[in-house]
C-alpha cells in the first residue's frame, strides 16, 4: 500500500495533463495541481499512521522496499508542504505555452522525490534518483525554443549522473558482500569495502546536493523556469543528497575519513557559494550559490555526526528558499531581467517585498528566526570538531546575510530610481498566495527555539543536538549583523550591481571559479576529440574492410568458377588461399594505417567502389559459389561422419 | 504444434507473396501484418504454456529425419529462447507495420519480411544444431535482398558488405558446428544431448580450435568491436524497418549463438575463454560509446550504441560463464541481465531506428544538425524519441536499465573493475542521446521543418506498443524475469 505515495502523484500528475493541459483557467490548474499534492501530504501522515509497507520483487535477490523511519517520515512531510505553494504558484505565474507540461512534470517529481525519501534499499534508491535527474532535464529545458536551454539541461543531467555512476559501484559493492540491497544490512560489510560504498555514495550525495566540486550545475539549472528552480532547490533533487547520508550516516560510523571528508568539503562549498552568491549580479543564481552553500553547512552537521540537525536544516532551508525563489521569479518578470540593477528599479507591493524580506532574513540565519536555530546547530557541531570550525562556519553565515541583504535589499531600497511598469499590473492578488503561506510558514519555524518544542522534537527523531556555547553565538549573531550591513551597503553604494564585470576577482566568482570552464576543458573537449577522432578512423576501417571483403569475394568467385574440381581438392586449398588473403589484406591496412592517413579516403573509395562494381555484376553468381563451398564442407562432414558411424 | 506453426505460417505467406502476383500495394501490407500477428500469438501461448518450474527446453516438437546422423526436425524453447523469440515476433509485427516507402514493388517487400520472420524465429526455436545453422544463414539472404532492394544511398555496397562479412563469420560457425558433432558418440545435432553430454569436454587443442570459431562466428553477428564494420553501413543506407529488424532481431542471434552453443555446450572452454571476452566486450561498451558520440547521422550514432549495448550482452554472458562453480547469484544476475538486456535492445533500438524511418520519411535526411526545435510541430515525436533515447541510455523505469544493473551487479561479482570501468559507458551513451535529442527538438524551428506533420496513427501505435513495453519491463521486470530464471537456473548452476 506504502507504493501509493510514490505513485499517486505521478499517476495524478499524468492524469491532470490528460485532463487538463489545455485549460485555460490558472486557478482551476493550480487548483487541481495544488490539491493533488496536498492530497499527498494527506496520504502520507495517514500512511504513517496505519503502518504501510511496500516491497516488490525483482527476482529471487533483488526486491524493491520502502518504510518509514522518523527522519524519513520527517522529510516526506516537508517535500508536498512546500512543493503545494510551489505548484500553485507555477500555475498562477508561469507562461501558458506549455504549463500543462510544467504542472505535469512538477508534481510527478513530488512522487519521485518521495521514492528517494522512502527507499528502504538501494536499488529502490538508484531508480528514484536517477529518474530525477531525467526529469529535471525535462524541467529545465522546458522552453526548449533556446537552444541553450537545452545545452544547460544536459550540463545539469550529465554531471549528477557522473556522480550516480558512485552510487551504482556502491550498489555493487553492497551487492558483492551482501546478495542484497537493503539498508539494514549494509553494516555488515567488511572494512574495505564499507570504505569504498562510502566514497560512491559520497560522491553521488555531492554532485545531486550541488557540492564542490560538482556545484556548478546548479548555475545550468537556473535557465528552467522559476518554479522549477523552487522545487529542485527547496524539496527535491538537490535535497536527495542530504536525505541520503542522513539516513546511512549511522551505518557508515566506522569510516574514519568520512567526517573529515564531509566536513571540508561542506565547508568549502559553504564559503566558495557564499562568495558565489555575494558576487553575483544575476538574482536567481545568487540563490543557486546559496543553496550550495546551504547544503554545505548540512554536510559540514552528518560529518560532525549529528545528521538529525542537517534534517532540520533541510526542512527549513526548504521553506525559506522557496518564496525567494518564487519572489526572484516576479521581479524577474517583471523587470525582463534577473539582475538585480535591473529589478531594483522595479516597484513591488508592500506585501511581496515584506513577506520576502522575512525569508530572506531567515536566510541570514537571523535570530529568532527557525533557520538561526538550525544553523546555530551546524556551528555548535562544527564547534565540537574544533573552535575554529565553528569560526569558519559562523563565518559561512555571515556571508550567506550579506547575500541575503543584497538580494533583498534590491527589491526595497532604491525607490529613487524606480520606475512604474504598467505592463504588471494583471496580477491580482490571488497570485501571491503561496509566497504568503511560506513565509508563515518560516514564521512558525521560530518555534524550534523553544527548549521544549526543539528537545521533543530530538526525542522523537531519536537524536541529540550539540551544545551551543555562549561565545558562539555571540560571533554568528555578530557575523550576521556584519553581514546584513555589509550587504545593505553593496546595494547602496550601486557600483558593481549593475552590469556583468566589474573587477576580475568578481568574475571569477561570478563564473564559480570557472569550474565550469575547467571541465569543459579537462573533460569535455578532450572527449569529444577523442570521439571525433575514433569516429573518423572507424570510418577509415569500414573503407579497409569493403576492400578486404571484396577482395574474399573475389576469391570465392574464382573458387567458384573451379567449382568442377573434386571437393576435397577444393577445400584445403581455398583454406590456404583464404589465409593469404586475409594476411596480405591485414598487412596491407597496417602499412595504411602508419602511413597514408592524409591522402588514404579518396583513393579508398574510389578502388572500393570500382571492385564493389565489378562484384555487383554477377552477385548471385557468388551467391551460389559460396553456397557451393557450404554444401562441399557439409557433404564432406556426411561423409566423414558415416566413416566414424561405421568404424563404431 | 505451436512452433512449427509459427515458423510455417510466414513462411506460407511469403510465398503466398511471391507466387501470386495481384497484390495490391495496400493488400500485401494487411497481409504481411496479419500474417506476422500470427507468430505473435503463437508466442504468446507458448508464454502462457511454458512452466517456469518445469525442464529446460520446454514444447518440444520433434521429427527424426536421418536418425543415424542425428539429423532431425527439432524445435523447442527455453526461457531465453522464449524470451528472445517472443520479442522477435512482436518487431516483426511492428515492422510490417510501419509505413515505409517500398517503391511499387510491396509485394516482394512484404514476402520478403515474412520470409525473414520465419528463419529468424527458427534460429530461436531450433533445437538442432543443423537446423540452426540453416536459419541462421537464411536470415543473411532474406536481409540482403531487403537492404539491396530498398535502401538508400549505396544500398547494394552495404548489403554486399553486411553479407559477405557475416557469412565470412557463419563460415566459422559452420566449422565449428561439425567440430562439435563430430565430436558427438552416437552422433548427434540435438542441442539438449549435446549440453548434457558437453561432447569436447577435456579435449585440449581442438576444443580451443572450435570455440574460437565458434566466439569468431558469433562475435562477428553480435558485433563487438573490431568485428564491427559492417554494421554501420548496412544500418544507415537499409530501410528502417529493415534497420530496426537487423539491430532487433539478427543482431541478437549472436549473442543468443553464444549462450546456446559455446556457453552451454563447452561450459569448460567457455570458462577459459571468458576473461578475453569479457575484456573485448568491454572495448566494445567504451569504444561503441565513444565513436557514436563521434557522429553526426542520427542513425549511425543509434547504429554505434547497439555495439555498445550488445557490448554489455556479451559481458553478462562472459562474466555468467567464467566460472563452473561459485558465486552463483552473480552469474545468475549476469546472464539473466544478458538475457534482458537483448529483449530491451531488440525493443529499445527497434524503435529508435523505426524513428529514423520517421524522420527519412518527413525530411529525406539523417544528419541531425538539418533539423531543430521539432518540439513545435511535431510532439509526440518529440516525446516518443525521447522515451527511447532515454531507455537507451539505461534511464530506470525502463526497460535498459534493469538489464545493464543486472549485467553489471553480476559482472562485479566475478571481474569487479571490468564493471567498474564499463560505468563509464553509461555517462557516454546519456552524453550521446542528449546531445542528439538537444539538437533535434531544441531551439529554433528553421523555415523549411514548420509544416512537418507528426507521427500518424500507424507510426505512434506501433511506437507506443513498443515503448509501452520497454516501460513495464522497466517498472515490473519480473513478467520477463521469472521466465528467464528458469534458464539461467539451469545454465548456472545445473553445471
Amino acid at each position: 500500500m506504502l507504493w501509493l505515495i510514490p505513485l499517486f502523484p505521478i499517476v495524478a500528475a499524468l492524469l491532470l495533463y490528460h485532463f487538463r493541459a489545455r485549460s485555460r483557467s490558472r486557478l482551476a490548474m493550480a487548483c487541481s495541481a495544488t490539491a493533488v499534492v496536498l492530497i499527498e501530504l494527506a496520504l502520507v501522515w495517514f500512511a504513517e499512521a496505519s503502518g504501510w509497507k511496500g516491497a516488490l520483487g525483482w527476482n529471487s535477490h533483488l526486491a524493491l522496499t520502502i518504510d518509514f523511519t522518523p527522519d524519513t517520515f520527517l522529510a516526506a512531510l516537508m517535500v508536498p508542504v512546500v512543493a503545494a505553494p510551489i505548484v500553485f504558484f507555477a500555475a498562477a505565474h508561469e507562461e501558458a505555452a506549455r504549463l500543462g507540461r510544467l504542472i505535469t512534470l512538477l508534481v510527478g517529481f513530488v512522487g519521485v522525490m518521495q521514492l528517494i525519501i522512502l527507499a528502504r534499499d538501494l536499488l529502490s534508491l538508484l531508480i528514484a534518483w536517477e529518474i530525477a535527474g531525467a526529469l529535471s532535464w525535462l524541467l529545465i529545458g522546458h522552453r526548449f525554443q533556446d537552444a541553450e536551454r537545452g545545452r544547460h539541461a544536459s550540463q545539469a543531467f550529465l554531471t549528477t549522473r557522473a556522480g550516480d555512476l558512485g552510487l551504482y559501484l556502491a550498489t555493487f559493492i553492497a551487492f558483492q558482500q551482501n546478495g542484497n540491497l537493503a539498508y539494514a544490512d549494509l553494516d555488515q560489510m567488511s572494512p574495505l569495502a564499507t570504505s569504498l560504498f562510502a566514497a560512491g555514495v559520497t560522491l553521488a550525495a555531492f554532485s545531486k546536493s550541488a557540492q564542490l566540486p560538482f556545484s556548478p550545475w546548479l548555475f545550468a539549472a537556473m535557465f528552467g523556469p522559476a518554479s522549477v528552480s523552487a522545487l529542485l532547490h527547496a524539496a527535491t533533487m538537490v535535497a536527495a543528497g542530504v536525505v541520503l547520508l542522513v539516513q546511512l550516516q549511522p551505518m557508515l560510523a566506522d569510516v574514519s575519513w568520512l567526517g573529515p571528508v564531509l566536513i571540508s568539503t561542506g565547508l568549502a562549498t559553504a564559503l566558495a557559494g557564499g562568495l558565489v552568491a555575494a558576487a553575483s549580479p544575476h538574482a536567481k543564481r545568487l540563490l543557486a550559490g546559496s543553496t550550495s552553500a546551504h547544503y554545505g553547512l548540512m554536510f559540514v552537521a552528518i560529518g560532525a555526526g549529528y545528521p538529525a540537525v542537517a534534517l532540520l536544516h533541510f526542512a527549513l532551508h526548504a521553506l525559506m528558499k522557496a518564496p525567494l525563489f518564487m519572489m526572484a521569479g516576479i521581479a524577474g518578470h517583471r523587470a525582463d531581467s534577473y539582475n538585480l540593477s535591473q529589478i531594483a528599479r522595479i516597484q513591488f507591493p508592500a506585501g511581496l517585498k515584506y513577506s520576502s524580506a522575512i525569508a530572506a532574513l531567515a536566510l541570514a540565519g537571523l535570530f529568532p528566526l527557525g533557520a538561526a536555530w538550525t544553523k546555530e546547530g551546524v556551528v555548535s557541531a562544527a564547534g565540537l570538531v574544533t573552535p575554529w570550525l565553528a569560526v569558519a562556519v559562523a563565518f559561512a553565515g555571515g556571508l550567506s546575510a550579506l547575500y541575503s541583504a543584497r538580494f533583498q535589499c534590491s527589491t526595497f531600497f532604491r525607490h529613487s530610481a524606480k520606475q512604474q511598469n504598467d505592463a504588471q499590473t494583471s496580477e491580482s492578488g490571488w497570485q501571491h498566495a503561496p509566497l504568503y503561506v511560506l513565509t508563515a510558514l518560516v514564521l512558525l519555524g521560530s518555534v524550534l527555539w523553544l527548549p521544549a518544542v526543539h528537545s521533543g522534537l530530538g526525542q522523537w527523531l531519536g537524536a541529540a543536538y550539540p551544545d551551543t556555547e555562549l561565545w558562539e553565538f555571540a560571533i554568528s549573531l555578530a557575523l550576521v549583523l556584519l553581514g546584513l550591513f555589509l550587504g545593505y551597503r553593496m546595494v547602496a553604494r550601486g557600483p558593481g550591481q549593475g552590469e556583468r564585470t566589474t573587477s576580475p576577482a568578481r568574475n571569477v566568482l561570478a563564473q564559480w571559479f570557472f569550474l565550469p570552464h575547467l571541465a569543459q576543458r579537462l573533460i569535455v573537449i578532450p572527449v569529444d576529440a577523442l570521439s571525433q577522432r575514433l569516429a573518423a578512423l572507424d570510418d577509415k576501417v569500414v573503407d579497409a574492410g569493403i576492400r578486404a571483403s571484396a577482395r574474399f569475394a573475389l576469391w570465392l568467385a574464382s573458387v567458384g568458377d573451379r567449382s568442377g574440381e573434386w571437393a576435397f581438392d577444393l577445400l584445403p586449398r581455398g583454406f590456404a588461399r583464404l589465409g593469404h588473403a586475409l594476411a596480405a589484406a591485414s598487412s596491407r591496412f597496417m602499412e595504411w594505417l602508419s602511413d597514408q592517413l592524409p591522402e588514404a579516403p579518396a583513393r579508398l573509395s574510389g578502388l572500393a567502389g570500382q571492385q564493389v562494381r565489378r562484384l555487383q555484376s554477377g552477385m548471385l553468381h557468388h551467391y551460389y559459389s559460396l553456397m557451393a563451398v557450404g554444401v562441399g564442407v557439409f557433404v564432406l562432414t556426411l561423409i566423414l561422419a558415416a566413416v566414424k558411424g561405421g568404424l563404431s | 504444434m505451436i512452433l512449427t506453426a509459427a515458423l510455417a505460417v510466414p513462411l506460407l505467406g511469403a510465398v503466398a507473396l511471391a507466387f501470386w502476383r495481384g497484390w495490391s500495394q495496400s493488400a500485401a501490407r494487411l497481409w504481411a501484418i496479419g500474417i506476422s500477428v500470427i507468430p505473435l500469438v503463437a508466442m504468446a501461448v507458448a508464454w502462457w504454456r511454458f512452466d517456469t518450474s518445469g525442464t529446460m527446453f520446454q514444447l518440444v516438437e520433434e521429427v527424426e529425419w536421418v536418425p543415424s546422423l542425428g539429423m532431425g526436425f527439432r524445435l523447442g524453447v527455453d526461457g531465453i529462447a522464449l524470451a528472445v523469440a517472443a520479442m522477435s515476433a512482436l518487431l516483426f509485427t511492428g515492422a510490417a507495420a510501419y509505413p515505409v516507402d517500398t517503391r511499387g514493388s510491396a509485394r516482394q517487400y512484404y514476402a520478403w519480411i515474412l520470409f525473414l520472420e520465419a528463419a529468424s524465429l527458427g534460429v530461436f526455436l531450433a533445437l538442432d544444431l543443423l537446423l540452426f545453422y540453416v536459419f541462421f544463414d537464411l536470415t543473411l539472404v532474406a536481409m540482403y535482398f531487403l537492404i539491396a532492394g530498398w535502401g538508400h544511398g549505396k544500398p547494394q555496397r552495404a548489403a554486399l558488405k553486411f553479407f559477405i562479412y557475416t557469412l565470412f563469420g557463419s563460415l566459422f560457425l559452420l566449422l565449428a558446428i561439425l567440430g562439435l558433432y563430430l565430436a558427438t558418440d552416437p552422433l548427434t545435432f540435438d542441442m539438449r544431448e549435446l549440453i548434457a553430454r558437453q561432447p569436447l569436454a577435456g579435449a585440449g587443442a581442438i576444443a580451443n580450435v572450435v570455440m574460437a570459431a565458434f566466439l569468431l562466428g558469433f562475435i562477428i553477428k553480435t558485433p563487438l568491436a573490431p568485428f564491427h564494420t559492417w554494421l554501420p553501413s548496412a544500418h544507415v543506407d537499409a530501410p528502417a524497418p529493415a534497420s530496426a529488424i537487423l539491430a532487433g532481431v539478427l543482431l541478437k542471434m549472436g549473442t543468443y549463438g553464444l549462450i546456446r552453443i559455446p556457453y552451454s555446450m563447452m561450459a569448460d572452454t567457455f570458462a577459459e575463454w571468458a576473461l578475453p571476452l569479457a575484456v573485448l566486450a568491454l572495448i566494445s561498451i567504451i569504444y561503441g560509446s565513444l565513436v557514436a558520440l563521434g557522429q553526426k547521422d542520427i542513425k549511425r550514432r543509434i547504429a554505434y550504441t547497439s555495439i555498445n549495448h550488445m557490448g554489455y550482452a556479451v559481458l553478462g554472458i562472459a562474466a555468467a560463464g567464467a566460472l563452473l562453480t561459485g558465486s552463483e547469484a552473480a552469474r545468475s544476475m549476469a546472464l539473466t541481465g544478458a538475457t534482458i538486456e537483448m529483449v530491451a535492445h531488440g525493443l529499445i533500438t527497434g524503435s529508435l531506428f523505426l524513428i529514423t524511418g520517421s524522420f527519412w520519411q518527413r525530411g529525406e535526411t539523417y544528419d541531425f544538425a538539418a533539423y531543430g526545435g521539432l518540439s513545435a510541430p511535431t510532439p509526440k515525436l518529440a516525446a516518443l524519441t525521447t522515451l527511447a533515447a532515454f531507455a537507451s541510455l539505461g534511464l530506470p523505469g525502463l526497460a535498459g536499465f534493469v538489464a545493464e544493473f543486472h549485467i553489471l551487479v553480476g559482472t562485479f561479482g566475478v571481474y569487479p573493475w571490468l564493471a567498474a570501468i564499463a560505468l563509464l559507458g553509461l555517462l557516454i551513451t546519456a552524453a550521446l542521446f542528449l546531445r542528439m535529442l538537444q539538437s533535434l527538438f531544441f531551439g529554433q524551428l528553421p523555415e523549411r521543418w514548420k509544416s512537418m506533420p507528426d507521427l500518424n496513427a500507424a507510426e505512434f501505435s506501433v511506437l507506443g506498443i513498443l515503448l509501452l513495453l520497454v516501460v513495464v519491463i522497466g517498472v515490473y521486470p519480473a513478467v520477463l524475469i521469472d521466465l528467464i530464471e528458469t534458464s539461467t537456473g539451469w545454465l548456472v548452476g545445473g553445471q
